[in-house]
């Protein structure tokens, strides 16, 4: 066997243990509660989506007339068809649950803080990557419900100042949603976005690696277990979970395909999906300047956060206000999506 | 749990989800007899004489033909509509509606598809109203086209 | 698959520790369980990959009038369910396809030498379809006619669905 390494060393000159030195990492002992492991499973679930999604493009059609019908196919006709399309909406759901659960775990935890913030930053990047992942793709599905969401998701866009119309345009392929319009979000879906989220995940993990994993504040424990075998298996079994619960949730609840999409005929009850409720209800509150205004001073306070805690600390030490500031923040969030999933 | 029962754990949830998956793969055989409407996407449509062409296009790009099939054929699906459990064929309006009447019928759709059985689902797919969204001019080629389906020298029997 | 290292063993040492028989059960069990459920999981793939493959049937196509075709020559006609030769030899009315037998492109016929020429690769078929040249390794595939009345029907393979 050896003869073998040394060949291979010789062509490939990296060290083995180099390389073994991950695995042996050692990881405070906090992370064996099953929560600190919420971060690995949106990385899990975005190889389901990627997988998936790759086979779906060997069966969708990106043209307004073909990609209804196109969908209907693997729904029901392609051989496991409505398996792969069932599997790629409940991961994509998934995911924006998970991402969401990490976050929160991640806040509350404060591992944001100093040296972190960047991570944060990159954190927040992939939330919305994600969202927009999720928003792109259901655009492709060219069934009413899907066309109009995109038609009024993008129109918001055009009352941003001054960058509003030349980007909805830009986003459009037009003025109009046309044809080019779905060949571009098809595009963003299938290329721009993957490559972002690859390379965003591969930042995200390797900072993690560098600064270690956060010490969690008011744990004593100076111990420590390795990655390896012990997290990992851990890991494992959250990526079968995953898998199990999707396969067997597709099995009992398969995709269906609603009405074609009609541009003449926008039907009664249109909203977005549940991710986008707080910012639906926001929107409807109030006038559409201060709606977007609001939410864009939402998602910077969010993006720096870090800086924010950072200032929060010094204007009262120790009084824990970025608690109550978060926590206000998020109850306001969820009154939000639960008056608009409830009320509507 | 100890490392060596994680282990043994991953190995039956490997096992669960291999009979999660033969059970996905046996119910593909049914789900897909049950449920089959006609995939509207790569049969050729038949010849078609150019005064009809305008309403043709007009009848692809409208969309008219994912529901109402190639030629108005039909064919699709549309759980418990009273029109036979399916989207109406167009092959014989040239018969049942005068032209006022289609063109009314177009402009106007049909907001909630008439149910055949009155506790079972609202049918999902429902016509359209077109509006204002077509002129006149283009109405008239489509119309003319929808008359031009009909079947030629066949026993018109309903 | 499994990585040599004992978790209980301190991390200063390259060489792994003997693996106790329990732990190897244990990884030989995961390693078994994981790739039976991965193997499965990809098989379905595979499955839905692959295209699903109609069933062939027979169907008569009409091939146009008789007098279209020149007495003694070819006509060739582009139907469908693919193009076809039809030859007037004699008081007979045969049928070729015209796809080249070596790799598909559509043949052409040359009228002063009564032979079917293939431009992709210069394969030469004669008037009954018999390859003389180039290199195709069958004859023209033979299309089943029949004639009735002052028409000409050709049975042709097709894939599509019978209408109910």
């Amino acid at each position: 066997m050896s003869r073998l390494t040394a060949w291979l060393h010789d062509r490939v000159p990296i060290d083995p243990e180099e390389l073994r030195k991950p695995l042996k990492e050692p990881l405070p002992i906090h992370l064996k509660q099953w929560v600190f492991c919420l971060g690995g499973t949106p990385a899990m679930l975005f190889g389901i989506l990627a997988i998936t999604g790759i086979l779906l493009t060997f069966y969708y059609v990106p043209y307004p007339s073909q990609a209804f019908a196109s969908v209907t196919n693997i729904t029901y006709k392609v051989r496991m068809g409505w398996f792969i399309r069932g599997i790629h909406q409940g991961a994509s759901q998934l995911m924006i649950v998970t991402v969401l659960l990490h976050m929160i775990r991640v806040f509350f935890t404060r591992a944001y803080r100093k040296p972190r913030e960047f991570n944060w930053f990159f954190g927040v990047g992939l939330f919305m990557l994600t969202l927009t992942f999720a928003f792109t793709g259901y655009s492709l599905v060219y069934d009413q419900l899907s066309y109009w969401a995109t038609t009024i998701g993008t129109n918001m866009i055009a009352d941003l100042p001054v960058l509003g119309k030349p980007l909805l345009y830009a986003l459009r392929g037009g003025p109009t949603v046309n044809p080019n319009t779905l060949t571009r979000f098809y595009d963003f879906h299938i290329g721009v976005l993957p490559m972002m989220m690859s390379l965003l995940i591969g930042v995200h993990i390797l900072m993690v690696r560098l600064h270690g994993v956060a010490r969690l504040e008011g744990d004593p424990r100076e111990e420590t277990y390795p990655f390896f075998p012990d997290h990992m298996l851990k890991e494992v079994i959250i990526g079968l979970l995953i898998l199990i619960g999707l396969i067997n949730y597709v099995i009992f609840f398969p995709p269906i395909v609603g009405a074609l999409a009609t541009p003449g005929d926008t039907p009664g009850h249109i909203r977005p999906e549940w991710y986008f409720f707080p910012t639906y209800r926001w929107l409807k509150l109030t006038t559409l300047s201060i709606g977007m205004a609001g939410s864009i001073c939402y998602v910077t306070g969010l993006f720096f956060w870090p800086f924010v805690d950072a200032a929060l600390e010094k204007i009262a030490p120790r009084r824990n206000l970025w608690l109550f500031v978060g926590t206000a923040c998020y109850l306001v969030t969820i009154v939000f999506l639960l008056w608009e999933a409830i009320v509507g | 749990m100890t490392i060596n029962a994680q282990k043994y754990l991953v190995g039956i949830m490997g096992l669960i989800l291999l009979v999660s998956v033969i059970a996905a793969g046996w119910l593909d055989d049914q789900r897909r007899k049950k449920e089959n409407p006609t995939a509207v996407v790569v049969v050729a449509a038949p010849v078609v004489s150019a005064d009809l062409q305008p309403g043709l296009k007009l009848y692809e790009q409208l969309s008219c033909v994912a529901c109402h099939g190639i030629a108005g054929k039909g064919g699709v699906h549309n759980i418990n509509a009273q029109t036979g459990q399916e989207v109406p064929a167009l092959i014989h309006v040239a018969d049942s509606y005068t032209k006022p009447d289609l063109i009314a019928k177009i402009r106007t759709g049909v907001p909630v598809t008439a149910k055949l059985n009155p506790d079972g689902p609202v049918p999902p797919l429902h016509m359209p109203g077109f509006k204002d969204f077509m002129s006149d001019a283009d109405m008239d080629s489509l119309v003319k086209y929808l008359y031009s389906l009909k079947p030629q020298g066949e026993n018109l029997g309903f | 698959m499994n990585g040599a290292s004992n978790a209980e063993q301190p991390a200063n040492t390259s060489a792994p520790a003997p693996r106790s028989r329990r732990e190897f059960l244990a990884d030989a069990f995961m390693a078994v369980g994981v790739m039976l459920g991965m193997g499965g999981l990809a098989f379905r793939f595979a499955q839905y990959l692959y295209p699903v493959i109609l069933p062939e049937r027979l169907v008569e196509v009409s091939a146009g009038k008789i007098a279209d075709i020149p007495a003694g020559g070819v006509r060739v006609i582009n139907l469908p369910e693919g193009p076809v030769l039809l030859e007037s030899a004699g008081t007979e009315i045969r049928a070729f396809s015209a796809i080249c037998t070596h790799l598909g492109c559509v043949v052409q016929y040359r009228a002063d030498s009564k032979e079917f020429v293939c431009p992709c690769h210069g394969g030469k078929y004669d008037f009954n379809g018999k390859v003389t040249f180039g290199p195709p390794q069958r004859p023209l595939d033979v299309i089943e006619v029949k004639v009735k009345a002052d028409e000409v029907f050709v049975m042709m393979k097709t894939q599509k669905e019978e209408k109910a």
